[in-house]
């Protein structure tokens, strides 16, 4: 897939301040824990950019 | 056709994001996260990446949805208010604009460290993704080499690390069960209205 690396590394900024907005923002402890999870799934999307 | 695919996968992803931000309830937030876990592993699929694919699926999807849901449905969430954070609460500009300044510089980050490494480094060349995809198997033989050979010692410490972890947690847990089953019948003489009764 010819897709730059740099469009990758968009999404996963796109996808932590998401999360990091989630986490600020929403004060149910399971949208939290799961804003937390989209934070981390954005950092394996980081490293998934950084390994092609 | 793979970058249309791409494209599609990556919005399903934000859009799911943004759901799991924007649900009102913690259920729909967790489906939406569900979502979010899927469009990722495609993308991960996509880009040649099938082991992390699988375990994406696996772990994520498999595992924490299901912990998530199982919490959710145990304690009843729908409604309830127990479990919700006293300070700070709503949509201020200072939050907003410290998620937008997170998001835009780490996207400037990325794209200035890519552009300013080497030149035409970042931009993988399509033979090397789709060898990798031809040779999934190799991958995923490399990935067991490194990690039952090189790094075994801190494989199973890791394991062990996990053991200690689990049950810790059971014996936290049981030990606050029994001081709250201790402590039940005399709370329940403490109330005001049975005092008056008792003495």
């Amino acid at each position: 897939v010819s897709v730059p690396t740099e469009h990758l590394y968009v999404l996963a900024a796109i996808l932590f301040g998401t999360g990091v907005l989630g986490f600020l923002i929403r004060s149910n402890v399971i949208i939290v824990l799961a804003s937390i999870e989209l934070m981390l799934n954005a950092a394996n999307l980081t490293f998934v950019g950084a390994s092609r | 056709l793979a970058e249309i695919l791409f494209y599609l996968l990556a919005l399903g992803a934000v859009g799911c994001g943004v759901g799991v931000v924007a649900a009102r309830m913690p259920l729909f937030s967790v489906l939406f996260l569900l979502g979010s876990f899927f469009c990722l592993s495609g993308i991960y699929l996509l880009a040649g990446f099938q082991f992390l694919a699988a375990t994406q699926l696996l772990v994520y999807a498999g595992a924490i949805m299901v912990l998530f849901l199982f919490v959710i449905m145990l304690l009843n969430l729908g409604e309830a208010s127990e479990l919700r954070r006293h300070a700070g609460q709503g949509l201020t500009r200072g939050r907003l604009a410290i998620a937008g300044v997170t998001a835009v510089a780490m996207v400037l980050v990325g794209v200035v460290s890519a552009g300013w490494g080497e030149p035409h480094a970042a931009a993988p060349t399509g033979e090397v993704a789709t060898s990798r995809a031809a040779h999934g198997i190799d991958q995923l033989d490399a990935i067991a080499d490194v990690l039952f050979g090189r790094y075994m010692l801190p494989f199973e410490a890791a394991s062990i690390l996990l053991l200690a972890t689990m049950i810790a947690v059971i014996a936290l847990a049981k030990r606050q069960r029994d001081e709250g089953a201790s402590h039940e019948p005399r709370e329940s003489t403490g109330w005001p209205w049975k005092k008056g009764v008792e003495q």
